[in-house]
């Protein structure tokens, strides 16, 4: 559907070959291990982080964050896909700081401030940036249930089938989810100047 | 227009800024300062303590020597009348000598004749005879009655060792290595870099990856801020013999990298660089590191080779393919 969905695909199939021993060693305390699982799996989710809605100036305590966790629980992984797992767990940070978020902008207001400390730059960029905080600011106004599976619908290129496991929901689910997220991201793009 | 927005946010977040995986992978191996959570033993010893404080309300006397401790704190009371409120954790000192060692949250509250001490960082003694009282922090910094006071090199007057005696006796291996993390932070924030590269050094000592990221840290040290690449470098082959397939193994090779290039080793830097590349194939150092092999080979008068990593490199070699098209 995306290109950049079998390249994705590709890499993450390649990450599994090697995981099974690579989880087994880091749960024996190999700190090479641990290196490679990270480095594996870092720009994955960053990505994930970003394209839930978190803005970049979080995004990298939230990745901290996901891994912390994911270093402290490896233990309790029970296999399957690992990036399935990890996924839920940025999933599960970046909903919670997004509340944490909303929470701040309401008695704060401080989304505003921190669009108004960009610097100069060239129109394109400003242009790029401007889109990019439109939909981030979508899709944090969309309930989580509706922005994972937007998120992974159009902005990973995933299929319904892979979003069903991503999620932990079952296919028909997800379609209705990805119809209402599309309804409502529509609507919010069209009042914020972005043709959907 | 109908699908822009897709590639712009696609574009945009498709790769994480430059050097934000290494930043997280540092934080992740940073000490964190944790409330002390007392072990069962440790919470035995406390309650006996307060209970035996609490016993000796109202008597004359002072009471005997009695220590005890939290994972954060040591606290020795040397023949000293005092009182203990954990639930503030509080001391009031009466008569006698304290000596604590506190090196992580919650901070200890000391009342000592009306004077308030708080202590959240710092080792000291607190003497109380008659109407005099002495407050003197010996490593670190305390607030008393909400001003700062910072330790001295010199001992203070009518404090000796002696007096920490007790306390050091009494410190389990887990708090020594807290207290010299937490030494090594208040030291870097000092800019007093000996006594952080030291404090380093103690914890450096123990075989967990705390260790692991101390030692590395102390070679940074040395390394940045002492400009002595010979004994950094000393410190990263110590790290890589001792942890050779520790977490940090990347974060040590570079540094020690670095090293070698402030000493002018062309030699070591083409091999170790030859080495970091087949070791860690995917590191987002990787171009880095072959421009270091680049400018060690052509230092070394070894063109041919030089430029067949440049040609590898492509645009990203820079000013080395002009060099290469001579």
């Amino acid at each position: 559907m995306v290109p950049q969905a079998a390249s994705e695909d590709a890499e993450t199939t390649r990450a599994f070959g090697e995981l099974d021993p690579l989880v087994e060693r880091c749960r024996e305390g190999d700190g090479a291990a641990w290196r490679t699982l990270y480095d594996l799996h870092f720009d994955f989710a960053w990505r994930s982080a970003r394209r839930l809605g978190l803005p970049e100036a979080d995004a990298e305590d939230a990745v901290q964050e996901a891994f912390e966790v994911v270093f402290s629980r490896l233990n309790q992984f029970e296999g399957g896909r690992f990036t399935t797992w990890l996924f839920r767990i940025v999933a599960n940070v970046v909903a919670s700081r997004l509340r944490r978020r909303k929470v701040r902008d309401f008695f704060g207001n401080l989304l505003q401030a921190s669009h108004s400390d960009e610097g100069p730059s060239h129109s394109g960029r400003v242009e790029a940036r401007r889109t990019l905080q439109v939909v981030e600011t979508i899709l944090q106004k969309l309930s989580r249930e509706k922005r994972e599976v937007f998120a992974l619908f159009e902005l990973e290129g995933r299929t319904h089938e892979e979003i069903a496991e991503l999620v932990d929901a079952r296919i028909e689910t997800v379609r209705t989810r990805l119809f209402y997220a599309r309804r409502e991201f529509e609507q919010h793009a069209r009042r914020m100047g972005v043709e959907p | 227009m109908k699908t822009q927005w897709r590639e712009v946010v696609r574009a945009e977040t498709e790769h994480p800024p430059q050097g934000a995986k290494a930043r997280v992978w540092r934080a992740l191996h940073e000490p964190k300062l944790a409330a002390p959570r007392r072990a069962p033993w440790v919470l035995s010893l406390t309650l006996a303590a307060t209970a035996g404080i609490a016993l000796t309300l109202g008597l004359r006397t002072p009471t005997e020597s009695r220590t005890w401790a939290t994972s954060g704190s040591v606290v020795a009371l040397a023949n000293a009348n005092a009182t203990f409120d954990p639930a503030s954790n509080t001391l009031t000192l009466k008569q006698g000598t304290v000596a604590a060692s506190v090196w992580a949250q919650p901070a200890l509250r000391l009342n000592v004749h009306g004077r308030q001490v708080e202590v959240e960082a710092a080792e000291l003694v607190v003497k109380a005879a008659g109407d005099t009282v002495v407050i003197a922090p010996t490593q670190g910094w305390i607030l008393v009655d909400g001003e700062r006071v910072e330790a001295t090199a010199a001992a203070p007057a009518g404090v000796s060792r002696s007096d920490l005696a007790p306390l050091q006796a009494r410190v389990p291996s887990d708090v020594a290595n807290r207290q010299a993390q937490r030494r090594a932070e208040l030291a870097v924030e000092g800019h007093r870099w000996e006594e952080a590269v030291h404090a380093l050094d103690e914890v450096g000592h123990s075989g967990t990856l705390a260790a692991e990221a101390a030692v590395l840290r102390k070679g940074e040290l040395e390394l940045r801020q002492l400009n002595d690449a010979h004994r950094a470098l000393a410190t990263f082959d110590e790290a890589a013999t001792r942890f050779p397939r520790g977490s940090l193994a990347q974060e040590r090779e570079l540094s020690a990298l670095e090293a070698l290039v402030k000493l002018e080793q062309w030699n070591d830097v083409a091999r170790r660089a030859g080495d970091f590349r087949a070791t860690f194939p995917k590191s987002e150092r990787t171009l880095e590191v072959q421009r270091a092999q680049v400018s060690a080979l052509l230092q070394l008068g070894r063109h041919d080779e030089a430029c067949l990593l440049v040609r590898a490199l492509g645009p990203a070699a820079g000013e080395f393919r002009r060099t290469c098209q001579k």
